[in-house]
């Protein structure tokens, strides 16, 4: 017992700085922007307020913001849900040449860095047409969002028995029948916690709309977050109000959503590749 | 099947642009500001929408200068820049430079309503790149000193007044340092500098130093000669010997702006851009009073000017929403929003821009600044030099001493010998500290000055 | 080869691996063309040689950018991967609240970077931040402002706080270890060090150092935003890493030959760690 509620208090002391920046963020929105800032630091303001989330809605367009956020968002998750489970599927029932290869992809883009590719990116996508438009922040998506979602379903699939999907191959079910009917229902859980990630990505993506987003209507809301912070840095609460509001979508979807990324699981395949 | 997807969402985007082609035509206008001054545009727009049914402007603000220049050029090298953009004289080199910009001296008269000699001569000289004028200034703005009435009058101190002197600003200064109270952000400073090379520059002009060896084609900086030392030096002892400024982590802490907002900065240098926010400041009595002379004196010309992208569709819109925003009723809207020191000279000696009961009172202080003007380059790569140089002026100004007290404090490291400002020593100290920002700024630029081929 | 019939599974895969090679394999072999162009973005690209490798070569704030970014990699991979180990081993049994800290210890990697990055504006605040907290502890809390590398420390800092990733690979490699093994070892009387040393460790060691290989690459891309925005690559370029000074030569002052040389020392050094996640893997197999 004893050594149980050390373990229990060891971990909360280890994890606390890990929530740290969070409550930090939220205990300076709620200061007064008008009122004069304290000697030194204070957690909680001593009189909260809210007037500073009606501040950082008043200087930019941030509601217009959240929604293009969530418009993206939803494009690209079920996109990055559909890429991912294809491929992690691909990786689970292909064998030999075929397997080496896509789970030697996966492998490379995990540690290609996203500024390796950007200047080129750029020229790419400018000489499609597609610079100030929204495709090129939908476009990785089309990549399964990262290729970490795509071994989180590898691994799942890896679980569901062999004999169950081989049995449906030979009756004749189709690649994307035995896709839809038996392998995704297998992995429910897994494809919570894709989505999550997959929504994760999309939502605080900054570099993409940075580069390709530019008329006002358009920024998402980590960008509109970032003009926050040029147009004033000069009323901390506002800007903090901003950040949680910001933040807060990612939070929630964490909280709905974060436990399936966690769960017992026998044989985690893709490191045996 | 996804990338059919994409495919029908692009075609169905370039469906839509050819749409609005048809529809009333949309160009977009960048240009930065802070949300008291993007409302001045919003309002003038407005108007121009009003009186031209036939065009919208889409704004596209930026905040801050750095982030502007860096959205422009990374729009410009996405094929997408703006139609209209505004820009500052110090800034639109690289742009000119690159052939990208419509030279909008070929259009006057030609769709283009501006009449140049209506406008003032030294913000349109700023424009000419190689001879060729390419945009059209919007302002004519200045350095000048905001300051706090009240805080004047509360200590005393008298108020900064034309031809005041260096020495004057350093004693008004000192007299308004009050770091008495226990609560650092209840401290007031007397002066406010940012440290930069665009406000060093009228020190050094006035103390009788150059900035660079030629204004057109520079090729070194010019800081090394004794009047340039001389004026780094009154800067530097601002902050190391009289502590009369913030010092880094203050400002760090709490922006200039930020400070002169909240009543805790006695005197701000800034140009005419800062007046918007003043005013949207309630209850702050602050005006503004010409820079301090030396010996001999100077300013330094802010100017931002209209440009329009040699690439835009809608160079016609474009040219008409210039016309309008240059014309006496844009000019006016703008103006009387105390964003502007306008370009436009019947609307700058109107009632528009000195608006007796508007602050600032003595808005005459940048129409007398005008002959006084002097400017920095707009070289292909000036707006490179500025970008490298800043952060060496900034860690020059702030130096190893951050105890917030300037040299009066910091004798303790000189074994134990506390000095005092204005000792044989001090000035020893400092005086070394001088030579050294010329040869640091002049190693920071390296290799940027000859303009580089595309 | 085997004949592509349509219901091969590798179909399942192609709409990823046509994405891969339009976002990444298409666009790393331009850099390579890239690199000996002289291109602003705007006027057609000009062969120039190798001229933009000399330009970048002879650059001081190019080395120092290249300094800065593998002094970054040498202090943030083993600490990120050493506290994200030290995490999984810890939150890997089932214990009360257990699964509130493995949320925890995941959440700042799902905050949008931005928002992280202006939060850590605030913690080192010099006068109103939670960094004055530390000046009993001798830190002086606007010592990022000025000191090369107190500012590296913070930009460190923040990203110790981002390692979900790491946490739940090595999470869910911690957990598929057998549990006979712990029991044998404890029936031989091994205690908790022993256990640690003998099994956990030896174990987890080759997913570690694939990790580690992993983090070194992604290094070069965390450093952006906090760099963009806390730091704003000072004081004195001191945090000027590698993928700001890239964006900056490239995207601000329009010399995207240069920018794409100076990339190509970023992909050098992404292959250096491919070649160790291979040689890792090797080793692996041959086990």
């Amino acid at each position: 017992m004893g050594k149980a509620a050390l373990r229990v208090l060891a971990a909360s002391l280890c994890t606390l700085p890990f929530a740290a920046p969070l409550l930090l963020m939220v205990g300076a929105s709620l200061r007064d922007p008008s009122a004069a800032l304290p000697g030194g630091f204070a957690p909680l303001p001593s009189s909260p307020s809210l007037a500073a989330f009606t501040a950082a809605f008043e200087a930019v367009p941030l509601a217009r913001s959240l929604w293009q956020s969530t418009w993206i968002a939803a494009v690209a998750v079920p996109l990055s849900l559909l890429t991912a489970s294809w491929a992690g599927l691909g990786i689970t029932l292909a064998r030999g040449r075929w397997r080496t290869l896509l789970l030697g992809v996966t492998l490379l883009l995990l540690v290609v860095p996203a500024t390796a590719t950007w200047l080129t990116r750029f020229a790419l996508f400018k000489w499609l047409g597609w610079v100030g438009t929204p495709l090129p922040v939908l476009a990785p998506a089309l990549m399964g969002g990262a290729p970490l979602l795509v071994l989180l379903y590898a691994d799942a699939f890896r679980r569901i028995p062999v004999e169950l999907l081989d049995s449906a191959r030979v009756e004749g079910a189709s690649l994307l029948r035995v896709w839809w009917s038996i392998a995704l229902p297998q992995v429910r859980p897994t494809s919570a916690a894709v989505g999550l990630l997959a929504f994760a990505a999309s939502w605080t993506g900054f570099l993409d709309p940075l580069l390709y987003l530019h008329r006002e209507e358009q920024l998402t809301a980590p960008l509109m977050l970032q003009h926050l912070e040029l147009l004033g840095s000069t009323q901390w609460s506002v800007l903090m109000a901003g950040a949680v509001v910001v933040t807060l979508p990612a939070v929630v979807a964490f909280a709905f959503a974060g436990r399936g990324l966690f769960e017992e699981r026998r044989g985690t395949g893709w490191l045996q590749g | 099947m996804v990338a059919r997807l994409m495919l029908l969402a692009l075609l169905a985007c370039s469906g839509c642009k050819r749409g609005a082609a048809q529809g009333p035509q949309e160009i977009s206008l960048q240009l930065f500001g802070d949300p008291a001054e993007l409302d001045a545009y919003r309002e003038m727009i407005a108007a121009f929408e009003e009186q031209h049914p036939g065009i919208r402007v889409k704004l596209i603000p930026v905040g801050k200068q750095k982030e502007f220049m860096a959205k422009l050029t990374t729009a410009f090298s996405g094929g997408t820049p703006p139609d209209v953009f505004l820009v500052n004289y110090r800034r639109y080199g690289q742009l000119a430079e690159r052939g990208v910009l419509e030279p909008l001296g070929d259009h006057l008269g030609r769709g283009l309503e501006v009449k140049l000699e209506a406008l003032y001569p030294q913000p349109v000289e700023a424009f000419r790149y190689r001879g060729k004028l390419q945009c059209l200034p919007q302002n004519v703005s200045s350095l000048v000193v905001y300051f706090n009435r009240a805080l004047f009058e509360a200590r005393g101190v008298p108020l900064p007044k034309e031809g005041w002197t260096w020495a004057e600003l350093l004693a008004a200064g000192k007299a308004l340092t009050d770091r008495s109270a226990p609560n650092p952000s209840d401290h007031v400073h007397g002066i406010g500098f940012e440290p930069t090379l665009v406000r060093l520059a009228p020190f050094v002009w006035q103390a009788g130093g150059e900035m660079v060896d030629d204004l057109e084609h520079p090729t070194r900086f010019r800081l090394e000669s004794p009047a340039g030392i001389s004026a780094l030096k009154f800067i530097l002892e601002l902050r190391r010997v009289h502590a009369v400024t913030p010092s880094l982590e203050e400002a760090a802490a709490l922006d200039l702006e930020a400070r002169f907002i909240r009543g805790k900065l006695g005197m701000l240098f800034q140009s005419r851009r800062f007046t918007p926010t003043a005013r949207a400041a309630g209850g702050l009595d602050w005006d503004v009073a010409p820079l301090p002379v030396g010996k001999q004196a100077a300013t330094l010309l802010h100017a931002d000017a209209y440009c329009v992208a040699r690439d835009s569709a809608h160079k016609e819109a474009a040219f008409r929403f210039i016309s309008f925003a240059l014309g006496p009723d844009g000019a006016e809207r703008i103006a009387r929003s105390g964003r502007t020191v306008p370009s436009l000279r019947s609307v700058a000696e109107s009632e528009a821009f000195l608006d007796p009961t508007q602050r600032p009172a003595s808005s005459r202080a940048f129409l007398d600044a005008l002959p006084l003007l002097r400017r920095l380059p707009s070289t292909a790569t000036w707006n490179e030099i500025e970008m490298r140089s800043d952060p060496v002026v900034e860690e020059w100004y702030y130096g190893p001493d951050r105890t917030g007290l300037g040299m009066a404090a910091s004798g303790a490291d000189d074994g134990g010998v506390r000095f005092f400002p204005g000792s044989a020593k001090a000035a020893m100290r400092t005086g070394d500290e001088l030579t050294v920002l010329p040869r640091e700024l002049t190693e920071a630029v390296r290799g940027l000055w000859s303009p580089r081929a595309p | 080869m085997r004949a592509l019939r349509l219901h091969h599974p590798a179909w399942l895969g192609a709409p990823f691996l046509a994405a891969a090679v339009f976002l990444v394999a298409i666009p790393l072999g331009m850099t390579g063309w890239m690199s000996l162009q002289a291109y602003d973005g705007i006027h057609p690209a000009r062969p120039v040689g190798l001229e933009n490798f000399l330009t970048v070569f002879s650059d001081p704030v190019f080395s120092q950018a290249l300094d800065n970014s593998l002094i970054f990699a040498g202090l943030s991979v083993p600490l990120r991967v050493g506290i994200a180990f030290a995490l999984a081993l810890l939150l890997a049994r089932r214990t009360p609240l257990g699964g509130l800290f493995r949320t925890l210890v995941y959440l700042p990697s799902v905050l949008p970077e931005i928002a992280f990055a202006l939060v850590w504006l605030w913690i080192l605040n010099p006068l109103h931040g939670p960094i004055t907290l530390l000046a009993p502890l001798g830190v002086a809390p606007g010592g990022w402002l000025v000191d090369a590398w107190s500012a590296r420390l913070a930009v460190v800092t923040m990203t110790l706080l981002q390692v979900g990733e790491l946490f739940l690979v090595l999470l869910a490699v911690r957990r598929q270890l057998p549990e006979e093994l712990y029991e044998v070892c404890a029936l031989e009387g091994g205690g908790a060090w022993t256990a640690f040393r003998k099994i956990t460790l030896p174990l987890l060691l080759p997913v570690v150092i694939l990790l580690a290989a992993r983090d070194v690459a992604l290094s070069l891309q965390a450093t952006f935003v906090p760099a963009l925005v806390v730091t704003k690559g000072g004081p004195r370029l001191a945090t000027t890493f590698l993928p700001l000074y890239v964006y900056q030569t490239g995207f601000e002052y329009l010399r995207f030959g240069a920018a794409a040389a100076m990339t190509m020392f970023i992909l050098a050094l992404t292959a250096a760690m491919v070649g160790v996640q291979a040689a890792v893997l090797n080793l692996l197999r041959g086990r």
